[in-house]
Order: structure tokens, then C-alpha cells, then sequence
């Protein structure tokens, strides 16, 4: 055989399998192991067990003979038949890994459940290419395409079409061989491809123990952003999924607000053991805001903000922009403050068209409108809408900047069915 | 407010009882939906015909009940997952289609019982079965394509109140508690095909195959964490005490009244009207008003439930929180079952008895093959961690699962040979 056809998994499960020097059936085709190290797995061996139950053997691929799907293997040799299987280092098994089991499709950013996977055949190499999650992937392993296909094209007149995800974008988050196992064989950078917002939902679709994977996946950055889109009864779910310390540094890592909503909501132990393991700094930042009424400004706000003095050079404020972290909410603006509190604002626009020397006092805009901390939620909602701003300080009674608020958190606050479905009810 | 939560935090009872009310939910709403149009239409046959003779048979069917349910409470919470997502990832396609047609089958012929129940029960009250039936089917699509899970789940409790209307009902049919008690530790059985279809009806009816997707995927929307692991517990052992509390007022009340009087019925609503000269208007209308919301209950649960485990099964999109063009296969299925169920109700003639028989076999059919999936499930150490089940569990279990067995083997056997 010289040429490249595609074929289906279902095609090779339960063929009989020859040993080549006798020409005896020595058992069945039970699953197919591939390899992770190239582009697409490709089938690294197969493996023949003994009647319906029995003991199940490994034979490498350069081992296969000969191999056609819905026919026979013919193999060289067995290897001893054994209840405990081993399999070789970074191989997958692929009907234990994938068959039935949910896959996130990373071009649709959705779970999906496979139902077959779809193999390129080149002379003798087998890769997997596609995961079939379509309805002709269904009858296929039911045994029943030859006929529900003539059926369809009798009464509809066209072919049903297999519903394709290519490997590149599919990101397996089963734990059939031990969850640590294939974890560290197909590594999870394509989640991170995937917008935070759209990972909290697939998130929310998985069981348990798929989410336990996410979690050990995902550097605590992208997670904190994840965390903090979901919905409030699955983040306290979550959290107790995780272990302590890994759960802190997520919630360091979260804006102030969202960290503060939901310590708020997390039982006192857990608050209390969180807390201790803070940076201190952090645990007596959350700590004030936690005493914060929910029905107020300063309820919302993110305490990370650039704070400079009248006399601050443009270079010295380019520069503390850019030494700010990158999860900072707004690094578009400068607060410029003295003795007497807030005096103006200098935005990052300014600061790229001048010259560095000149200072904050010579460029900063004098009417800024700010928010009183104690300001009820819709009033502060009213505010951005009025001005049109995306990002509006919070003072307190000496017109000192407390924090920032953006124009999603006021929204969200007086229209939290905006959130998501579940945490509106 | 802070004040106030201090003061909570103090009190363990009350503390307690918060998290209760917040876990509240799933279990009780299962149980309510088991009083169902063909439950009341069974427990109301039972008790005209055997009198008090059967009410024996609520005491196992509650520890079997509890035991299951737990079951399915326990593998929510431990693996976040939906049965008919278990089934599917740990049997194959295969197996899962067989179940799965079984049920949909089962479950059209179940929603059409449950939109008998809203016929029957509203024509005592002079409503013809064109209007009402129709318009509960609007209601119940209503229900659905507006509603959210918290908000139906409010209403479902309040439906779940309702169902104590057969408590004063049984209460005024003025019943003889001494025999009553006496009639708890069963006397004598008889072994004909009519007694022993009755035990294993009334054991069917108890504990539905659908109920136990519902029961579990509630827990997963609910997001129960494990630490409010023992809050659903109670949570499911109130469910149970519901349904057996108001199957034992349903099967007293017919006892009382038709059984003494030698009336013979079919139908839950030929209860309701059959009470009305021994125990007046007032009792035959709250019995008629406990048939329509438990019918109406059920009709708007048992679509939704069987098109949402479908999907799952299968890896369609689902949830009525998705839009038509995201899980066209969700709302296909929904409506299929929602209209093929009414069709059947408002064909002049249709075979009704036959219909509901035939699902009340297929039920019972389904029922072993569930159980001992969720059983093997239950038992995986893979999937369920330390969480595995005890001893008892598993003794109860399988037992239920033998008795059944054993139960429609015989009743087949005694249909086979009379006598």
C-alpha cells in the first residue's frame, strides 16, 4: 500500500489480531497507543487482549506486520500477556483517552464530547489528526453508518457530514490513565490561547475532576482572571478544590475588588487561613475593604493605581507605567496629588507627545471629576455615564485617591444580570 | 447585618439550618415529582382495592428510595457530573443508546400520563381537557423558555407544598387509625399476578429511572460543594419522607372511603370524584387540586429533564439557558416529547390505558439496568475517590435492584401461567 487514505478508530477496535509465525488469532485489537512527540500523535503500538476480559499485551508498532482497518493486524512476537499494562513514556492510549470522553475545542472555545477520532493512513504510519464530535461519528460506533447513510441520502438527497475538530485545537482534559499522567504528556499552553471569560465558561461545563486538571494547567495570572469571571457559587466550589496555598496566590493575583467579593464570601476559616498566608501588605489592604458596606463606591474599587507628585517628570511617570504590572486595571492615568489631595490627572496619551522633562504640575488636566467613597451605587453608576469615562478615582473625606473604579464594575454593580445567568437570581 | 451573622455564628442550630435551606432543593423536589399523575393514579388503585393492605410496602420502598437518591446526591457532588454523562464516558455508546431510546420512550408515554392527571383532575372541576390541555402545555413551554433554574426551583418547592392538600383529604375520609397500624406489618401476602403487580407498581412508581438524572443533575446546578455533603443528605431523606407521607394519605384516604364502599377505579381522577358522596366536596376538589399540580409539576419537569439527559448523553448542547440556534437538538427534543405527549391526550380515543401500562413497563425494565450502572459507578474508586459506597449501601442497593428483578420475573411468570 503507497497512498494516503483517512480511516476512523472504530475501524481498528475488536479486528482480530495474527501472530505473523504461526498464523494463530491471538487475541483482539483493544486500543491503540500513540506517541506525543511530533505535531499530531502518531500510533506508536497497539494492544491485543485475550478474549473479552483477559490479560492484555503491548506490541510496539515496528512489531505490527501488517494492518488493515476493519480486517486483521497480523504482529511479530507478542509480548507477555499480563493483567497491569505499561505503556511506554509519553504515549496516550487513544480509545481510553478520547472515546466518549469531553475535549475542549479551542477554535470554538466550547466543551465538546468525542464520539470517534479520525486517522490519516501513510503507507504504514497511522496519526490522529481530527476528533470526530459529529452525529455520523455516533452511528458509526453504533454499527450503523452503512444504513442510516443510504437512508439519509434516499430522503435527503445529500451525504451527512462529519463534524471535524483538528487536533491543533483540541485540548484533552481527561484523566482516564491517571490525571497527573497524561497532564504531563500533552501539555495545556492551547488553553491559554483561549480568552479568560471563555475559560471560565467551559470551566463551569466541566465535572470536577476535569477543572482539578484546568487548575494545575494554568499559571496563577490567567487563572485569577478566570476566577474572578466565574460565577460566585462555582468560585466557592472551586476553592475548595484547591489547595491552600495555590488558592493564595490566586487571590493575590485577582483585582482588589473581585478578591474582596469574594473573600466575603468564603467561610471564616478558610478567610482567616488565607489571610495568614497573605503578603501583609495585601491581607491589610483586603481587610479594610472587606469592612467596606456593599452598597457603596469604595465597594468596587481597585487599589492599584499610579499616585504622583505635582513635580513627577513625564519620564518618571513613563517609566512607572511601565514598571506596573500587566494586570493592572488602568495604567491610562496618573493621579497627581499634593498637600491638599487630589489636583489633577494626567492621562497616557499626554505623557507620549511631550517632552520628558516637563513636570506633572505643567500638564496635568485640573478638573477631575472623582468619586466619594461612601457614594451609593447607582449614583456612581450615573457618574460614568454622565461623563463618558472609563476609569473614575475614589477619595475619601481629604480628597486623598483611595482607588479606581472602571466603568464595567459600576455597571455590573446596579446591573449584575449583565454578569451571567446564575448569579442574577 | 454583621451583627446579626455574629449572632448566627454562635449557634450552631442555626447556622446548621442556613446552609440547610441553602443546600434545599433537589432532594425535595424529587420526591415531589415522584407523586406524580401515574404515582397518585397507582397509590389511589392500591388503596380502593387492597384497602389498607398494601401501605406495608412504603416502608421498604423509603429505605430504597433514600438509599439510591444518596446515591445519585453523592455522585453529583463528588464528580460534578451528570448520570447520563457517567454512563456514556464509563459504558460506551452502545449501552448508553439502548438506555437512553428506552427511556425517551418511556418518558413521552410518562408525559402523557402527566397531562392525563391535568385532564382528568381540571374536568371535575368543568374544565374540558381542550382548553386545559393546551394551555398547560403553553404553560409549561413558558416555564421553560423564561424561566432560569433558581427561579423554577422556587416554584417547584411551592408546587411541593401543594401536595400536602391530600393530607386533610385523607383526614376527612374520617379513617380507622387502629387498622391502619395494624396493617403496617403485612399479614398475609397473596401470590396472584394482580397483588404482586401492585407491590412492584407501587415500588415502580417510587422509584422512576428518570428520577434519578433529574436528582443528579439538580445537586450539579445547585453547585453543592462537599463539605455540604451531610446538608444534602438531609435534604434527600426529607424528599423521601415527602413522597411516602403523601402516598401513605393518598392510599389512606382511598382506603377509607372507596375500599369500605367496594368502588372500583381506574384513574387518579376517578378517585376525586368517587370521594365526593363519602367524604364530601370539599375533600374529592383538594384531592382533584393535589392531582393537577402534581400532574402539571411533573409535565413541566419530566420533558425538560429527558431532553436535558439526552443531550448530555450525547454531546449536544443543552440547558435553557442557551439560545434555539446553540442546542437546536435540546429544543427539538423538548418540543418532540412536549407535543407527541399532548397529541396523545387530545386524539379522540387514543388507547390511554394501554399507552400508560406500556410505559409503566418500560419503566420498570429500565429500572434494574439504571440501578446497577449507578451502583457500578457508585463502586469506582476511579471516579468517585474515598467516596465509594459503605457496606449498607451497597447491601440496600443491590437488593433493590435483586427484588425488582425478581418481582417483574414473576409477575411476567404469572401472566404466563394463570392460576
Amino acid at each position: 500500500m503507497d497512498s494516503t487514505t483517512f480511516t476512523y478508530l472504530t475501524f481498528f477496535i475488536g479486528i482480530p489480531v495474527l501472530d505473523a509465525s504461526t498464523g494463530k488469532r491471538i487475541g483482539t485489537c483493544e486500543d491503540i497507543a500513540a506517541g506525543l512527540r511530533e505535531m499530531y500523535p502518531r500510533a506508536s503500538g497497539i494492544v491485543v487482549r485475550k478474549g473479552r476480559r483477559g490479560p492484555r499485551a503491548y506490541i510496539p508498532w515496528k512489531n505490527v506486520r501488517w494492518i488493515e482497518d476493519r480486517r486483521a493486524a497480523v504482529v511479530d512476537l507478542p509480548a507477555a500477556f499480563s493483567r497491569e499494562l505499561r505503556l511506554p513514556d509519553n504515549e496516550i492510549l487513544l480509545k481510553a483517552s478520547f472515546w466518549d470522553k469531553q475535549i475542549v475545542d479551542i477554535s470554538g472555545s466550547k466543551v465538546v464530547r468525542v464520539n470517534d477520532l479520525h486517522l490519516l493512513r501513510e503507507d504504514q504510519s497511522l496519526w490522529l489528526v481530527h476528533m470526530d464530535v459529529g452525529i455520523p461519528g455516533l452511528l458509526r460506533r453504533l454499527g450503523w453508518s452503512r444504513w442510516t447513510g443510504a437512508l439519509f441520502r434516499l430522503f435527503f438527497g445529500f451525504e451527512m457530514k462529519d463534524r471535524l475538530i483538528s487536533w491543533k485545537f483540541v485540548q484533552p482534559i481527561t484523566h482516564e490513565i491517571g490525571a497527573e499522567a497524561l497532564a504531563l504528556k500533552v501539555h495545556h499552553s492551547k488553553l491559554s490561547e483561549l480568552h479568560p471569560a471563555d475559560l471560565a465558561e467551559i470551566f463551569t461545563d466541566l465535572g470536577l475532576e476535569e477543572r482539578a486538571a484546568i487548575l494545575r494547567a494554568l499559571d496563577h495570572e490567567t487563572l485569577a482572571k478566570v476566577f474572578q469571571s466565574l460565577p460566585m457559587a462555582v468560585r466557592t466550589q472551586t476553592a475548595q478544590q484547591l489547595e491552600i496555598g495555590h488558592l493564595r496566590t490566586i487571590v493575590e493575583a485577582m483585582a482588589a475588588d473581585e478578591a474582596v467579593d469574594f473573600l466575603a464570601q468564603t467561610p471564616k476559616r478558610l478567610k482567616n487561613e488565607l489571610f495568614a498566608r497573605m503578603e501583609p501588605a495585601k491581607a491589610s489592604q483586603f481587610a479594610e475593604l472587606l469592612k467596606v458596606s456593599g452598597r457603596v463606591a469604595a465597594s468596587l474599587m481597585n487599589t492599584e493605581f499610579l499616585r504622583v507628585g505635582p513635580e513627577t517628570s513625564a519620564r518618571q511617570m513613563l517609566d512607572k507605567i511601565r514598571a506596573s504590572s500587566p494586570r493592572r486595571e488602568a495604567v491610562r492615568h496618573c493621579y497627581v496629588e499634593d498637600g491638599r489631595g487630589l489636583v489633577g490627572v494626567v492621562t497616557l496619551r499626554q505623557l507620549l507627545n511631550v517632552d520628558p522633562a516637563v513636570s506633572a504640575r505643567m500638564l496635568m488636566r485640573r478638573r477631575v471629576v472623582s468619586i466619594p467613597q461612601d457614594l451609593n451605587l447607582r449614583d456612581t453608576a450615573a457618574l460614568f455615564a454622565k461623563y463618558d469615562f472609563t476609569v473614575l478615582p475614589v477619595v475619601d473625606e481629604e480628597n486623598r485617591v483611595r482607588g479606581i473604579i472602571t466603568m464595567k464594575d459600576a455597571f455590573l454593580a446596579v446591573a449584575p444580570q449583565l454578569r451571567g445567568t446564575e448569579d442574577a437570581a | 447585618m454583621s451583627a446579626f451573622m455574629e449572632k448566627l455564628r454562635n449557634r450552631p442550630f442555626w447556622r446548621n439550618a442556613v446552609i440547610f435551606l441553602a443546600v434545599l432543593g433537589p432532594g425535595l423536589i424529587t420526591g415531589s415529582v415522584d407523586n406524580d399523575a401515574g404515582g397518585i393514579t397507582t397509590y389511589s388503585v392500591a388503596g380502593a382495592v387492597y384497602g389498607y393492605g398494601l401501605l406495608w410496602t412504603l416502608l421498604p420502598s423509603f429505605l430504597a428510595l433514600t438509599v439510591v437518591q444518596e446515591m445519585n446526591a453523592r455522585m453529583g457532588i463528588v464528580t460534578g457530573k451528570g448520570l447520563a454523562d457517567l454512563i456514556r464516558e464509563n459504558f460506551g455508546v452502545k449501552i448508553t443508546f439502548i438506555i437512553f431510546l428506552g427511556l425517551l420512550f418511556a418518558d413521552i408515554g410518562n408525559t402523557a400520563t402527566e397531562f392525563a392527571g391535568v385532564a382528568g383532575s381540571l374536568a371535575i372541576f368543568g374544565v374540558s381537557k381542550y382548553l386545559s390541555v393546551p394551555l398547560a402545555a403553553i404553560a409549561v413551554w413558558f416555564l421553560v423558555v423564561k424561566g432560569n433554574y433558581k427561579s423554577s426551583e422556587k416554584l417547584f418547592l411551592l408546587f411541593s407544598v401543594c401536595l400536602f392538600s391530600y393530607v386533610f383529604s385523607a383526614f376527612l375520609a374520617k379513617p380507622d387509625w387502629s387498622e391502619i397500624g395494624r396493617s403496617l406489618i403485612p399479614a398475609r401476602a397473596h401470590v396472584n399476578s394482580d397483588y404482586l403487580g401492585m407491590v412492584l407498581g407501587i415500588i415502580g412508581t417510587t422509584i422512576a429511572p428518570w428520577m434519578q438524572f433529574y436528582m443528579q443533575s439538580a445537586v450539579i446546578e445547585k453547585r453543592i460543594k462537599i463539605s455540604e455533603y451531610r446538608y444534602a443528605v438531609w435534604d434527600v431523606v426529607l424528599g423521601c419522607v415527602a413522597t411516602v407521607v403523601v402516598a401513605f394519605f393518598i392510599i389512606t384516604a382511598c382506603a377509607a372511603t372507596l375500599h369500605k364502599n367496594g368502588v372500583v377505579i381506574h384513574e387518579a381522577s376517578d378517585a376525586a370524584l368517587a370521594l365526593r358522596p363519602f367524604a364530601g366536596h370539599f375533600a374529592s376538589e383538594l384531592f382533584a387540586f393535589g392531582l393537577f399540580v402534581a400532574s402539571i409539576f411533573s409535565a413541566a419537569i419530566l420533558p425538560l429533564a429527558t431532553a436535558f439527559y439526552v443531550c448530555e448523553a450525547f454531546g449536544f448542547e443543552a440547558g435553557i439557558d442557551k439560545k434555539i440556534e446553540e442546542a437546536p437538538q435540546f429544543y427539538a427534543l423538548f418540543t418532540l416529547i412536549l407535543a407527541v405527549a399532548v397529541g396523545i391526550i387530545l386524539i379522540p380515543g387514543a388507547p390511554l390505558i394501554t399507552i400508560t401500562l406500556g410505559s409503566q413497563v418500560l419503566n420498570a425494565m429500565l429500572l434494574p439496568v439504571v440501578l446497577v450502572s449507578m451502583i457500578t459507578l457508585v463502586n469506582n474508586p476511579k471516579i468517585m475517590g474515598a467516596h465509594v459506597n459503605g457496606k449498607f449501601q451497597n447491601i440496600v442497593g443491590w437488593s433493590t435492584t435483586a427484588i425488582l428483578v425478581a418481582l417483574t420475573l414473576l409477575l411476567l411468570l404469572s401472566f404466563a401461567l394463570p392460576g
